[in-house]
């Protein structure tokens, strides 16, 4: 069984963490604790007939706490940016987390956009449609969810693994080519250190 | 009362038998801790269990065990033992190689805390609403706790009457007393008292409403983002009634001269609350600010979070020497110490574990300082050391993440704490190798600046208002201009009019003073400021040295037990040289006879 490692962030008091405990304990608190720093959890699930165990990576949102996201960043293989939609300025700064993302991984890290709390939709001030715009500008995914109702969080991480799995995939078939050219090079010139050979795959892996 | 008490106890009922483990360490440590304690009560409590047995003997059919504690304490017997449970609960221990049978007597254990008591019970002693089953005592455990506690008061009532005494002279005492947990109902006021803020808000009344009146909007909505969410299980924060004065409290450190560079920070609210559960809102406040600055707690809030790296730091260090087999497999597994201690360290305990331990260490943390925070960490670990050491990465970060709700003793976990032999002088060197290697530099406040601050401010605010009840006397005309309220003219109106005519000569002397002023060419406040200081310093000099003889905090101590070795040691070179003296006079009046002698 493969891990994954996805990084939740946003804003504070977003919903992050009542997204995750909404997916792992199927449970909703209003008054949830604030999290402070990291926090940590993981759970296994079964898509296309495959079991995929995700850790998952709850940060802190306020801006003193932004420091640290970054190392989580670096090995994540997904992120998943969190916004309030009945939060304008939250929704203004995925600008700024999207930003984070792309100095620690380039393009390399699937990014998903999620507009949390639908229950509130007398509230509501951003639009679906500002949504579709934002992430197609940039080829993210995107879902609005509800952790109080659970609207969409199992799709949510559905989808989620569903494109881990692919990805990782696509990894694997861009790296059997290269080893195929490799086997045959070293089938004429048999000159070729073993060693080198191991340097790539996991080169190709992380 | 040694030795063991036969019974055919185990016979009636369903057992299953399971080869010892370290799980009933905590228990162990329980009694341990208190072996030192009197006989006397030994003697109680056996009495105690005696009666119980019989009442229970011709209750019902169920026979006990009784044992004595010392002889389960001895180690020998639990480590080969065999655990012998019931329903999920340990009940005995048994022996492989002559079979007997140890029993914890544990059934009134279920008809006591059972859940229909519960219900009744809904919040523990600290205001928590309790989740799950509490950790549960035997009746052995409880008669003694009672009475630990009931000892405990007394002796603490004492030292409440003349705390400066004990603190000054009698440090040792006072360690030990806090190393086995304040008492609940004194606790408020010792941690005043431990970090100096006792009686302030009495002090200086004045500064505290001022410090609430400006409220940032920003701010304010991101304070009230977090303020359902700090002790969501706590009665009072459930209520709302604990909210309000915890905003205001925060509104007011964030407008503090000291927070200028760290402002609201999340944590910091847990930190406030632990102290509202126990002080008026004034109190908690200086509690929170002198907490903040004299301990340093703010460097942990600073962007950067420097402090806590530091501390990361150290902690290091500290693994490697003191449990070198877990720092290398957490080094093997790739495991940062900062996943899992930061979030810790950020609400100095109090966001991730139980209220019950965070009190705990506080008590410890404010008498000896920020040494113990790290001890306390290393026995956190080398409780687990053996479930770590065979778990990979993951599953170690969901234990880790997961002690503060695992049911744990807290005298155990102390004990254990202390055992650890770290020198002070070896962490500074290591805090100040660390600094200098990423060029930080702490600011440092003593209570005395802190004091002097504090002072500075209430005298400024007392000026203001005199300043503008004084020009309200001279041109009504000119208030609007200040920015008074009419109200405020018409309070002042009648002060004056109720002072007699002393009062108005003084007026009328200071504003020919004014006048002058005004003549020479310079602000009228500039003057009014100035003459003010002069004032104040001299106020200041006076009563300071008054006050700041009896609040000594931690540094204060260190500073007088330097001075009291220097005397020690002037006495002694004086000794020395006395008898130096008295050796050259001996000498000389030998010579003296002998020459004597000599010329008869």
């Amino acid at each position: 069984m493969e891990n994954f490692k996805i990084c939740f962030m946003g804003d504070q008091s977003v919903g992050k963490t009542s997204i995750i405990n909404r997916f792992i304990y199927d449970d909703f608190n209003i008054n949830s604790q604030s999290t402070v720093g990291v926090d940590f959890l993981s759970k296994t699930i079964f898509v296309e007939n495959e079991s995929v165990r995700l850790h998952l990576w709850d940060t802190a949102g306020q801006e003193r706490f932004r420091c640290l996201i970054p190392s989580y960043v670096r090995n994540s293989s997904l992120v998943v940016i969190v916004f309030d939609i009945t939060n304008k300025t939250s929704f203004k700064s995925i600008e700024f987390w999207m930003d984070t993302v792309q100095n620690e991984r380039g393009d390399d890290v699937i990014v998903f956009l999620v507009g949390n709390k639908t229950d509130l939709e007398d509230e509501r001030q951003v639009s679906l449609e500002k949504l579709e715009k934002e992430a197609n500008k940039n080829g993210f995914l995107y879902l609005e969810t509800s952790a109080k109702t659970g609207h969409n969080v199992k799709q949510l991480f559905r989808k989620i693994g569903i494109s881990i799995l692919k990805q990782n995939k696509k990894r694997k078939e861009l790296i059997k080519p290269e080893l195929d050219e490799n086997t045959s090079l070293m089938n004429i010139s048999l000159n070729i250190d073993p060693n080198k050979l191991k340097q790539k795959e996991e080169s190709g892996c992380c | 009362m040694s030795g063991i008490v036969e019974t055919d106890y185990f016979l009636d009922e369903k057992l299953e038998i399971i080869t010892s483990t370290d799980t009933n360490e905590s228990e162990k440590s329980g009694s341990e801790t208190r072996k030192s304690e009197n006989k006397k009560q030994n003697v109680l409590k056996f009495q105690f269990i005696e009666a119980k047995e019989k009442e229970n003997k011709l209750n019902a059919n169920t026979r006990r065990l009784a044992i004595n504690p010392m002889a389960l304490n001895k180690n020998n017997f639990q480590r080969n033992s065999i655990q012998i449970l019931y329903s999920g609960s340990i009940v005995g221990y048994q022996d492989p190689k002559t079979q007997q049978i140890m029993g914890v007597h544990n059934e009134e254990k279920n008809s006591r805390h059972s859940l229909p008591n519960l219900t009744e019970y809904n919040y523990n002693r600290y205001g928590f609403l309790i989740e799950k089953d509490p950790i549960t005592y035997t009746d052995k455990e409880l008669c003694k706790k009672t009475q630990f506690e009931k000892y405990l008061n007394s002796k603490w009532m004492n030292i409440k009457k003349n705390w400066h005494k004990t603190q000054n002279k009698k440090p040792k005492q006072l360690k030990k007393l806090i190393r086995s947990g304040i008492p609940n109902s004194f606790r408020g006021v010792v941690w005043e008292h431990l970090i100096g803020s006792y009686r302030i808000s009495q002090k200086y009344p004045n500064v505290y409403p001022k410090l609430i009146s400006n409220i940032d909007p920003d701010l304010e909505t991101e304070i009230r983002k977090d303020l359902n969410r700090t002790f969501p299980f706590h009665e009072n924060f459930q209520n709302g009634s604990f909210q309000e004065p915890l905003f205001r409290i925060l509104i007011a450190w964030s407008n503090c001269e000291e927070s200028e560079d760290i402002g609201y920070v999340q944590g910091m609210p847990f930190i406030a609350g632990a102290f509202l559960i126990y002080l008026t809102e004034e109190d908690a406040f200086y509690a929170f600010k002198y907490l903040m600055t004299k301990y340093q707690v703010r460097e942990i809030f600073r962007s950067g979070f420097p402090l806590i790296w530091i501390y990361i730091y150290q902690l290091e260090k500290l693994l490697e020497i003191h449990l070198p087999d877990l720092f290398n497999h957490l080094k093997k597994e790739g495991l940062k110490l900062q996943d899992f201690v930061l979030p810790w360290l950020i609400g100095i305990f109090a966001e991730r574990f139980s209220f019950e331990i965070v009190v705990r260490v506080w008590d410890i943390y404010f008498n000896e300082g920020s040494c113990f925070l790290l001890k306390f960490i290393l026995s956190l670990l080398s409780w687990k050391k053996k479930e770590i050491l065979s778990l990979g990465h993951d599953d170690i970060y969901f234990l880790l993440q997961n002690l503060s709700k695992t049911n744990c003793n807290i005298d155990f976990l102390i004990s254990r704490a202390l055992n650890f032999k770290i020198k002070e002088k070896e962490l500074q060197g290591w805090a100040s190798e660390y600094k200098k290697k990423h060029n930080i530099k702490f600011q440092i406040f003593n209570q005395e600046k802190l004091d002097k601050n504090l002072f500075i401010q209430s005298r400024s605010i007392e000026k203001q208002l005199s300043s503008r009840s004084s020009g309200s006397l001279i041109k009504p005309g000119n208030n609007r201009d200040c920015g008074i309220s009419s109200e405020d003219d018409e309070i002042h109106k009648n002060k004056t009019s109720r002072g007699g005519k002393e009062k108005n000569k003084t007026k009328i002397r200071k504003d020919k003073k004014r006048k002058k002023h005004k003549n020479s060419g310079k602000d009228k406040n500039d003057w009014h400021y100035y003459s003010k200081q002069k004032k104040m310093n001299f106020h200041y000099n006076k009563e300071y040295s008054k006050k700041n003889t009896k609040n000594f905090g931690i540094q204060q101590r260190i500073d007088i037990r330097i001075i009291q070795q220097r005397k020690i040691e002037k006495l002694k070179k004086k000794k020395k040289y006395q008898k130096k003296r008295k050796k050259r006079k001996q000498k000389l009046q030998q010579k003296k006879r002998t020459s004597k002698s000599k010329k008869k």
